[in-house]
């Protein structure tokens, strides 16, 4: 076991400093999109964003040359003081009150500077800029994430849709337990609390899809409560509402949609609202953060879906979407919605969606037909 | 008064109880501190394991996106009984048993101020152990995080539940919250115990400043505990109340409020993590300057930038909760002392390496594990200091970037200070050395490992992966620093091996280290070892600082060439 | 061993002699500071919740609308302050060897404590009969938690004292050996001191702001 390997520490140490640093390169490598996937913070789209990886980078650089330069003297001084053969003992030193002092005014300096870009940060983050701007209300359920637009009075699930260069205002709500709205590219957390309406705003600079997750702890299914942040340019934003405020295909006679929007209406009607016309239909879209709290009013325990066949996530993004692949009723080998509705507790386990009996192969047929139409 | 004491002195109450003859029966009716000093350190090391097989549970889940190995309700439950254990019946204990076998020894007593109260805190703790433990029996283990956030912890009727799962259902939080509860009774009985013994037992001539560092840190983490657990204690009750008693603190519906939870628990939270510390700050302001040949550089300023720290660190605990909307100047407040309270811990770091500068380092495992502890806390502190950074913070709270700095400063920091005193202390207490070469490759291994699990988390949290998660898509990029983390953790988990194997081997055949193997400075080196029941036969007095040293070199003691 | 035993006796001595208070002095003070502590976060957790309660809708008065009565605790919280001077003349008394006014002293302290007890628990009812119940919105939540609270301390004051007058009877305690007598008396200051914050958080500081 005494292996020479080990008398000498010196080549490993090298050694694992070398690793640390290659880490650190990985870490502040050229950011050339991709390269880190969808969800990093560092190919930013908006202001918020921005400013927060500005300040990732300065405190990145400063703790780098502080990582080097104590590391280093660790390093240095244990390579230069090892005890050689035949050594006495070495001068006894006490302390020295300079040195002291150096070494106490100088990292507060530094942190000092650290200190003034944070706070001058934090106020620049939290100050909601002019200019022309939405609201939507967006709302944490156990494990979805529903986004509501006062403004418009529509309701959609999974999606947030917003305009290019426009301060999105969100307001926050859960009436259930704490969760955080996260959109990486765009914005850092803010928590998703009940009893505290938080609000917060972002911007985008560019049109696209982001991804949003859930970060706060929040149960069983925390994982799975993804969304999308789809920034379009004013004009389809402005098509978009208008769609949405539609209200819902009505399949024609004795189609298989037809029979599909019976089934919709006899067993996922109670959770999923749909607006449209004749009985079993919404009338229109409810304000949940009024409708869930006020027992007069039936709360739909699910997303809405009047408009399901132009969203591309279900439920809270563990599957997506493809209307295409969903077209064909004789082949939906590749249309995860009917995955999902075949067995929604086998791929989210917990989550609320739990059918009296599993639904038959062409009673799938149908529904997955009658949600396709709704464009 | 004082006649009262002496029937509570040890030695007797040790003769009395004791003569229960076997050897089992002596540990357990034992109220001496070396005795139950070890116990802890037992314990404590046997929920490491505990707590070390839960984490490689997280990481073989993580290892692969969509992994299979835990249902998503086994990984609430694994993860919050990871962070539990490790932090609760890990660290706390271990430290615990430090302090109670080293502390009267280093300062002359012969033993604790309240020994039978000593042995009372570690029963509590130990049973408390077990019930938390116990609960993955019953299939029902606390899984709402270690912070247990209300509303999550809440019956289900209040948080808004509509359904099965909307918070936690079962019993799981009431086995989080009674546990926490016993351990908090363990840790007070403790505290007060290591006050009143530092502040009042000291050999003749201990001033306060002249006790040994460790000593020193062991006060401060006293002081915390007393200060810091309350909060714990009536978050506690409060949510037992919610839970039981049909209250509403944390019910929002009823006008109650979920963050009213989140400052208590963080009031306590916050000082406790360096309640995780200062100790091992502490061990390693003994091991530098014995193996580096000089005394402490800078005593005066690391005793104090401890205090400091202690006092700071009361001021914080809301930088935990950027996230929760407070109002920006708040924040900014927080900010501002989460920025102070780095610059003590900066003193200690530069006074560390003044005390190797200049030194005729000799390199034995106790160093090797001292020296990683700079190093790799280094790193914990500084993105520490980086998530005091308020609006980076809001990108990387609950993210991987929290677990890694998590885990540098506990790991990377507490746990190889812990290692570097089990090293330290182990003739102390068996009269054996551990092998060395054994003990390198633990320690080579063990760096290698937390580097290679720890740092990716860093990167992790960069590319945007929330913490908590009990799988994730293959597609976003985070698959092969996960499998690098876990084949990290792996690599951890021999490195442990190894150094369990050389307990065992060493306790049978260990080499003969005598009584004082590493030519130390302070006085628990200046008796047997392992010492007699009642530590020294003449209380020895002190002059200086290194009151050993003097007694080796008594033409240049000390207290002959500098004044203190 | 019995060097080491004299050793002990000196060493214990010599710290007892140096700063004016023994070991289990200190003990009990720390003990008691970290009880304190919990009572600190309680009535904060108590004030956070008035002020956010009474901003968002009135939840800080009574079902019918009032504000809690604040006299009757106030004649409450006389005999408790009260009971403190029986229970520092019992402590005084065993210091000079006193046995007859040391069962005398704690004899009335307790039944002054009792008294208290009993006053809270005939509150209690009479809130009851007003529907007001620790389920009551956040407001009877945090007063029966925090009052209680105290009153279990108060009971266990009581406890402590009871079992002292036991050991009194008996005989146990001399001028020179009485800690217990001590502890319990500090407890029970604690008990005292403690309660003037509650009583002037739960009843008095309502009356400010009307
Ligand atoms: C041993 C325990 C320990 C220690 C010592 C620390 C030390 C520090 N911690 Fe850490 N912390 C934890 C344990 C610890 N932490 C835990 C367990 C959590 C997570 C809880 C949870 O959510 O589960 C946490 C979370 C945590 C957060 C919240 C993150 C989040 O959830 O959003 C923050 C934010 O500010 C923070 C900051 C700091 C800072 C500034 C220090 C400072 O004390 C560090 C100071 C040290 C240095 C800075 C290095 C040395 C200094 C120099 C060399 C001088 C020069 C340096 C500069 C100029 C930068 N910690
Ligand atoms: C001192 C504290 C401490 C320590 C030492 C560790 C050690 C480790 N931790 Fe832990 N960790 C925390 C404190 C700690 N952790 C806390 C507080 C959290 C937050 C929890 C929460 O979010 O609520 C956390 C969370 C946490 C997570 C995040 C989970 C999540 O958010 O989803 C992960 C993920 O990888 C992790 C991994 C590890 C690993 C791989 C180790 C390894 O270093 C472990 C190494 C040890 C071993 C591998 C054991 C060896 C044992 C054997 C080999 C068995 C042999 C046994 C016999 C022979 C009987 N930890
Ligand atoms: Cu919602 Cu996590
Ligand atoms: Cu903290």
């Amino acid at each position: 076991m005494r292996n020479s390997l080990f008398r000498n520490p010196r080549p490993w140490l090298m050694l694992f400093t070398g690793v640390l640093f290659a880490f650190f390169l990985v870490a502040c490598g050229d950011d050339t999109p991709k390269q880190y996937g969808p969800h990093t913070i560092l190919n930013t789209a908006g202001p918020v964003a921005e400013s927060e990886r500005f300040l990732f980078y300065i405190i990145l650089f400063i703790a780098t040359v502080i990582f080097v330069l104590v590391e280093g003297i660790l390093i240095v001084s244990i390579v230069r003081f090892r005890r050689k053969p035949g050594d006495g003992e070495p001068y006894q030193n006490h302390g020295n009150l300079r040195i002291e002092v150096l070494w106490t005014v100088i990292p507060a300096l530094i942190l000092f500077i650290v200190l003034g870009v944070t706070i001058n940060g934090l106020f620049q983050v939290s100050t909601v800029p002019p200019g022309k701007s939405i609201n939507v209300t967006a709302i944490g359920h156990q494990w979805w994430w529903e986004f509501y637009y006062p403004d418009y009075n529509i309701t959609t699930a999974d999606s947030l849709h917003a305009p290019v260069g426009t301060v999105v205002n969100v307001r926050l709500y859960s009436n259930n337990v704490i969760h955080s709205f996260w959109i990486p590219a765009l914005t850092g957390k803010t928590d998703d609390i009940p009893g505290h309406n938080n609000t917060k705003w972002f911007k985008a600079d560019r049109t696209g899809v982001f991804y949003g997750e859930c970060a706060e702890f929040c149960g069983a299914q925390h994982a799975h409560m993804a969304f999308n942040a789809v920034i379009d340019n004013q004009d389809d934003f402005s098509t978009w509402v208008t769609t949405q405020q539609q209200a819902a295909v009505v399949p024609d006679q004795g189609s298989l949609a037809a029979s599909g929007a019976k089934l919709f209406v006899g067993i996922c009607a109670t959770c999923h609202g749909i607006v449209g016309k004749g009985t079993g239909y919404m009338s229109g879209y409810q304000d949940p953060t009024v409708a869930c709290n006020d027992p007069n009013v039936a709360c739909k325990v699910g997303p809405n879906l009047t408009h399901f066949a132009n969203r591309n996530l279900i439920a809270g993004g563990v599957l997506v979407h493809d209307h295409d692949q969903c077209t064909n009723p004789d082949n939906l080998t590749n249309c995860q919605l009917a995955q999902w509705l075949a067995n929604p507790q086998g791929i989210k386990p917990g989550n609320d969606m739990v059918l009296g009996a599993t639904l038959k192969p062409d009673q799938i047929k149908e529904l997955v037909a009658y949600l396709e139409s709704l464009k | 008064m004082a006649t009262q004491t002496i029937i509570e002195s040890p030695s007797v109450a040790v003769r009395r109880k004791s003569f229960s003859e076997t050897y089992i029966g002596e540990w357990i009716t034992s109220t001496d501190h070396k005795q139950l000093g070890i116990m802890y350190l037992v314990t404590g090391f046997f929920f490491f394991l505990v707590g070390g097989m839960e984490a490689l549970l997280i990481r073989t889940q993580l290892a692969v996106p969509n992994g299979h190995v835990l249902t998503p309700q086994e990984y609430n439950q694994v993860f919050t009984m990871h962070g539990t254990t490790m932090i609760f019946l890990f660290v706390i204990p271990v430290l615990a048993g430090f302090g109670n076998y080293v502390v009267p020894l280093m300062i002359g007593a012969r033993d604790m101020a309240f020994p039978r109260m000593n042995a009372f805190g570690y029963w509590v703790l130990f049973f408390g152990g077990i019930f938390l433990q116990s609960s993955f029996l019953f299939n029902s283990a606390p899984n709402g995080g270690w912070f247990m956030y209300a509303p999550l912890s809440e019956p289900i009727a209040n948080c808004g539940g509509l359904h099965a799962y909307t918070c936690t259902n079962g019993m799981n939080s009431d086995f989080w919250l009674l546990g926490t509860l016993l351990l908090g009774i363990s840790s007070i009985a403790g505290s007060v115990n290591f006050v009143v013994t530092i502040l009042k037992l000291r050999a003749p001539g201990m001033s306060i400043n002249r006790m040994p560092l460790f000593t020193w840190m062991v006060l401060v983490q006293a002081f915390l505990l007393l200060f810091a657990l309350p909060s714990l204690t009536a978050a506690s009750v409060l949510l037992l109340l919610d839970r039981h008693a049909g209250t509403h603190f944390y019910v929002a519906q009823a006008g109650g409020d979920p963050l009213l939870w989140q400052h208590l628990f963080w009031s306590f939270g916050h000082p406790e993590v360096y309640i995780l510390i200062l100790p091992a700050f502490g061990i390693i302001s003994e091991v530098l300057p014995v193996f580096s040949r000089k005394p402490i550089f800078g005593y005066t300023f690391i005793a104090w930038s401890g205090v400091a720290i202690g006092f700071l660190s009361f001021t914080v605990w809301a930088h935990h909760m950027f996230a929760v909307g407070l109002p920006p100047i708040a924040q900014a407040f927080f900010a501002t002392s989460t920025t102070l309270i780095a610059i003590p811990t900066a003193v200690k770091i530069f006074n560390w390496i003044g005390t190797i500068w200049g030194g005729k380092i000799v390199f034995k495992a106790p160093m090797y594990f001292a020296l990683g502890f700079i190093a790799m806390f280094l790193i914990g502190g500084l993105n520490g200091a980086a998530l005091a950074v308020v609006p980076f913070d809001y990108q990387m709270t609950d993210s991987y970037f929290v677990v890694a700095h998590i885990h540098y400063v506990l790991f990377g920091g507490t746990a190889l200070g812990i290692f570097s005193g089990i090293y330290y202390w182990f003739p102390k207490m068996t009269g054996k050395y551990l092998r060395e070469g054994l003990a390198q490759w633990h320690f080579w291994l063990m760096l290698i490992g937390i580097n290679l699990t720890f740092f990716p988390m860093h990167l992790l949290g960069l590319l945007g992966m929330p913490r908590r998660y009990y799988t994730y898509a293959g597609t976003v990029g985070w698959n092969e620093l996960n499998l690098l983390a876990t084949v990290g953790a792996f690599i951890l988990a021999i490195s442990v091996i190894i150094f369990m194997y050389n307990i065992i081997v060493s306790l049978k055949n260990g080499q003969k280290s005598g009584s004082d193997p590493w030519d130390a400075f302070t006085l628990e080196w200046d008796t047997t070892s392992p010492p007699k029941k009642y530590n020294f036969l003449e209380i020895p007095v002190v002059r200086s600082r290194r009151p050993f040293y003097d007694k080796k070199n008594p033409e240049i003691a000390d207290w002959k060439t500098v004044t203190h | 061993m019995s060097t080491a035993h004299g050793e002990q006796v000196r060493i214990l001595e010599e710290h007892v002699g140096e700063i004016g208070h023994g070991i289990n002095w200190w003990g009990m003070m720390f003990f008691i500071a970290s009880e304190a502590l919990i009572f600190a976060n309680l009535i904060a957790a108590y004030l956070y919740l008035e002020i956010r309660g009474t901003s968002l809708k009135n939840f800080w008065v009574l079902p019918n609308g009032e504000h809690l009565d604040w006299k009757m605790p106030l004649a409450n919280t006389a005999i408790l302050l009260l009971s403190s001077v029986p229970v520092i003349w019992a402590r005084a008394s065993i210091v000079k060897g006193n046995k007859r006014n040391l069962v005398l002293g704690l004899s009335a302290t307790i039944i002054m404590g009792l008294i208290f007890l009993g006053g809270q628990v005939y509150e209690y009812i009479g809130l009851f009969g007003l529907k007001f119940n620790i389920g009551y919105s956040t407001f009877g939540s945090a007063f029966f938690t925090l009052t209680g609270f105290h009153g279990i301390h108060v009971t266990i004051g009581v406890l402590f004292l009871v079992i002292c007058l036991i050991r009194a009877i008996r005989g146990d305690f001399t001028d020179k050996k009485h800690f217990a007598v001590e502890a319990g008396e500090m407890y029970w200051h604690f008990v005292d001191l403690v309660w003037v914050v509650v009583f002037s958080t739960v009843y008095l500081l309502p009356l400010l702001h009307g």
